[in-house]
């Protein structure tokens, strides 16, 4: 496949790369970073993807092996930060229900927010725990925790 | 708030993203991976070892004086171990993210990877430095004083300033190295233990 075909398909998934970076970037640059690197890493990779999965599945992994790696900081140091941003969007878009969401799931630990946005886009716990490294059941028990601070988050 | 449709409703584009889509310079853009930078520091490591093993070779046929001779021998052989233990490294290490290994796997080995590299360069402190600090200590004192290095090595105050020189500066090296490896690698190291702690955690 050509790099023309490779980026269509990409594009046609781009929700996925979007989605991702959005919940673990914490500026212009990070943003910038994770979309260059996360492309890169798909290009290279794509010869080794032999259709066992489905190609959104396999962008997830590539997003999420990508960003994990170059993280650079966890959620717990920069909580405040996320939580300046949002009282900042909060008044400027008070209704925006998206915003809301977005900002209560980065609200989350690192590793919560990717089984949560998987469990949104319709993933079974057992395919999560496959693309985590995990047991089904420790998804089970992240997965009900982390939906109940974000309901509480949702509700404040 | 109905949590599933809002996350459904969510348009996955920005300026950002359809910039790097459109032009992802895919051929020239140097990738970010700190596996990248690792593999880079082993090639560098491995060019100043091969640089460095070659003047060693010269130090062997120029100089005639056994306790150097021997000393450069044992660190052309360590030299030549660590070599090889390098590039068998640099193979080890991917160049790319895969896709076949899960989160948790993925970052175990971009972990693992980082320790056996550190452990590479624990070797050399450990067993290459007190080598070259004693073959540089008495090519040193050989010149500087213009005796011969039986004569000097009879002499017991040299013997204690060679072993006393060598009891601080090869932990001083260690240190050093340690200190390198952690302000160079220590950062990421920790996030990748952070993550994969979570990754575990109940």
């Amino acid at each position: 496949m050509g790099q023309k075909e490779f980026l269509l398909l990409l594009k046609s998934n781009q929700n996925i790369i979007y989605k991702l970076v959005h919940l673990y970037a914490n500026s212009e640059e990070d943003k910038k970073d994770f979309y260059q690197e996360i492309v890169l890493q798909a290009w290279k990779s794509y010869p080794d993807f032999r259709g066992d999965s489905k190609f959104s599945t396999w962008l997830y992994s590539i997003c999420l092996h990508t960003i994990f790696t170059l993280i650079k900081k966890t959620n717990q140091i920069d909580y405040t930060d996320n939580l300046r941003q949002y009282e900042h969007h909060l008044t400027e878009s008070a209704n925006d229900e998206k915003e809301h969401l977005y900002q209560g799931i980065r609200s989350l630990q690192e590793v919560d927010k990717a089984i949560m946005t998987l469990h949104l886009d319709g993933y079974s716990n057992q395919e999560i725990a496959e693309i985590m490294g995990m047991t089904a059941n420790l998804v089970g028990v992240k997965l009900h925790r982390a939906k109940q601070q974000l309901i509480k988050f949702l509700n404040q | 708030m109905d949590i599933e449709n809002t996350w459904k409703n969510i348009e996955g584009s920005d300026g950002l993203l359809d910039k790097v889509l459109a032009n992802p310079g895919l051929r020239n853009k140097p990738s970010k991976h700190p596996l990248v930078k690792l593999r880079q520091n082993l090639l560098m490591g491995l060019g100043w070892a091969i640089a460095i093993t070659i003047g060693y070779i010269l130090l062997l046929i120029f100089f005639r004086i056994w306790q150097v001779n021997l000393a450069l021998v044992i660190m052309i052989a360590f030299n030549s171990w660590l070599i090889v233990l390098s590039w068998k490294q640099y193979k080890r290490t991917p160049t790319s993210i895969s896709a076949a290994l899960s989160l948790k796997d993925e970052l175990q080995s971009n972990y693992d990877n980082f320790r056996q590299w550190w452990r590479i360069q624990e070797r050399v402190s450990l067993f290459v430095y007190p080598f070259a600090l004693a073959g540089g200590f008495i090519l040193g004192a050989t010149i500087g004083s213009g005796k011969t290095a039986d004569q000097l090595m009879g002499n017991p105050r040299v013997l204690i300033i060679l072993l006393i020189t060598m009891l601080i500066m090869v932990p001083v090296s260690f240190y050093f190295a340690r200190l390198l490896f952690r302000l160079s690698y220590g950062k990421h190291l920790e996030r990748l233990k952070g993550l994969i702690a979570e990754l575990e955690e109940e």
